[in-house]
């Protein structure tokens, strides 16, 4: 056999294990990965905040923006359509599903997530209204801030929005005190 | 002297008429008519001392400065082998783009490698022996010309899209928006693709190394 013929099948090994390795190891792997991070980002408790960093903007009226906002925040599994007022500065998103379907209490949750990162985001957001197929929620800036302190952008910092928004929205009472 | 001119035609055909090329064409002709007229001086037929001047040469591809004679098949062989030996390195470079949008050069790597290994083993089957003449010349010119395509199809790539990539960038003051690792790869990967084509040249600059390996001597030599 030849040098050049004992090159070819060292290389052809090589190639073969390594496709093999990346095609059926390292991609399945970070797809599941993938996957994982996705489905995290529908819920307020796994939430990454990092993600909403690109749409901290000082004007509620870019319309684009407020929509990539939602879809980056939890409940974003669920299709909604969005009415921006930009004179009350304030925001309506329509889910086009039940609280129902979805569960009352990750609604709830979700949405006092939502609505802080909103609002720490977007820096004219004065109030955000949610209407479900068979409920509606509102909330305040105001109402927000009274809990969660002002600034509201100052939470965005990732260590603090665990501790002070995520890590509180584990309990029931906590949630139960924007709904009463 | 018409018969004897066409004949010098006929072997000259498949000549690039260089003006080297032309001066032993012409060269030839007068020695053939010479080598006529002093067979019909020595009394014989003039019918027949055209054909025993034409029996003198029946080839020029020897007399051809750049031509060398070529064990053919050895030299095919070699051809595909080299082929395929780049296609596997081709393939093995291209595995990176997997992780791209561009993984379908990838793939395209292993077809490659299939069809030329699948070639490579047919022809190594094939009882064959033939030597004819090459030309060293012609190989060193498709080299040169390959190299100067790619070399210009390589900047032309790179120009687009450096313009594509960053052009809004330096000319509207639009930052370049990079949302993390798996973008930034997809861009480094817009360059890296047309990179990864000069194994093409280089495959063509192989071959004409093995046609001066496969050089066979000439028996007149």
């Amino acid at each position: 056999m030849s040098k050049k013929s004992k090159i070819i099948i060292c290389l052809l090994a090589v190639a073969v294990i390594l496709f093999s390795i990346i095609q059926f190891v390292v991609i399945p792997v970070n797809k599941t990965k993938q996957a994982e991070y996705v489905q995290n980002q529908t819920d307020a408790l796994t939430h990454d905040i990092t993600s909403i960093e690109a749409f901290q903007s000082p004007y509620i009226g870019d319309a684009n923006n407020t929509g990539n906002l939602f879809w980056s925040l939890p409940l974003n599994n669920v299709s909604m359509k969005f009415e921006i007022d930009s004179e009350a500065c304030t925001l309506t998103v329509n889910y086009l599903e039940t609280v129902l379907n979805i569960g009352e209490e990750k609604v709830q949750r979700d949405l006092i997530y939502n609505s802080v990162a909103a609002m720490a985001a977007i820096d004219n957001l004065t109030g955000i209204t949610y209407n479900f197929s068979d409920d509606s929620y509102s909330f305040s800036r105001k109402q927000i801030e009274e809990i969660f302190g002002s600034p509201l952008s100052e939470l965005l910092e990732q260590e603090r929005w665990s501790k002070e928004v995520q890590g509180k929205l584990n309990s029931t009472d906590f949630i139960m005190q924007f709904f009463d | 002297m018409k018969d004897l001119k066409g004949y010098v035609e006929e072997l000259f055909r498949h000549q690039h008429l260089t003006p080297e090329v032309k001066d032993l064409k012409e060269e030839i002709l007068s020695n053939m008519i010479a080598k006529r007229d002093d067979l019909i001086a020595q009394g014989i037929d003039a019918d027949f001392a055209t054909e025993k001047a034409k029996e003198s040469l029946s080839t020029v591809d020897c007399l051809i400065d750049g031509n060398q004679l070529t064990d053919i098949s050895k030299y095919r062989l070699e051809c595909t082998q080299t082929v395929l030996l780049n296609c596997i390195i081709f393939w093995i470079f291209s595995l990176p783009l997997l992780f791209t949008h561009y993984a379908i050069f990838s793939n395209l790597g292993i077809l490659l490698t299939i069809c030329f290994g699948i070639l490579y083993l047919w022809q190594r089957k094939q009882p064959s022996d033939i030597v004819a003449f090459l030309s060293t010349k012609a190989s060193e010119l498709r080299k040169k010309t390959v190299w100067f395509v790619w070399g210009l199809f390589f900047a032309v790539c790179v120009g687009i899209i450096a313009v594509l990539t960053f052009g809004s960038d330096i000319w509207f003051g639009m930052p370049l928006n990079i949302s993390g690792p798996y973008e930034m790869a997809n861009i480094a990967a817009r360059i890296y693709l047309p990179l990864l084509t000069i194994i093409i040249p280089i495959t063509f600059s192989n071959f004409t190394k093995l046609l001066m390996k496969n050089r066979k001597r000439y028996e007149n030599e």
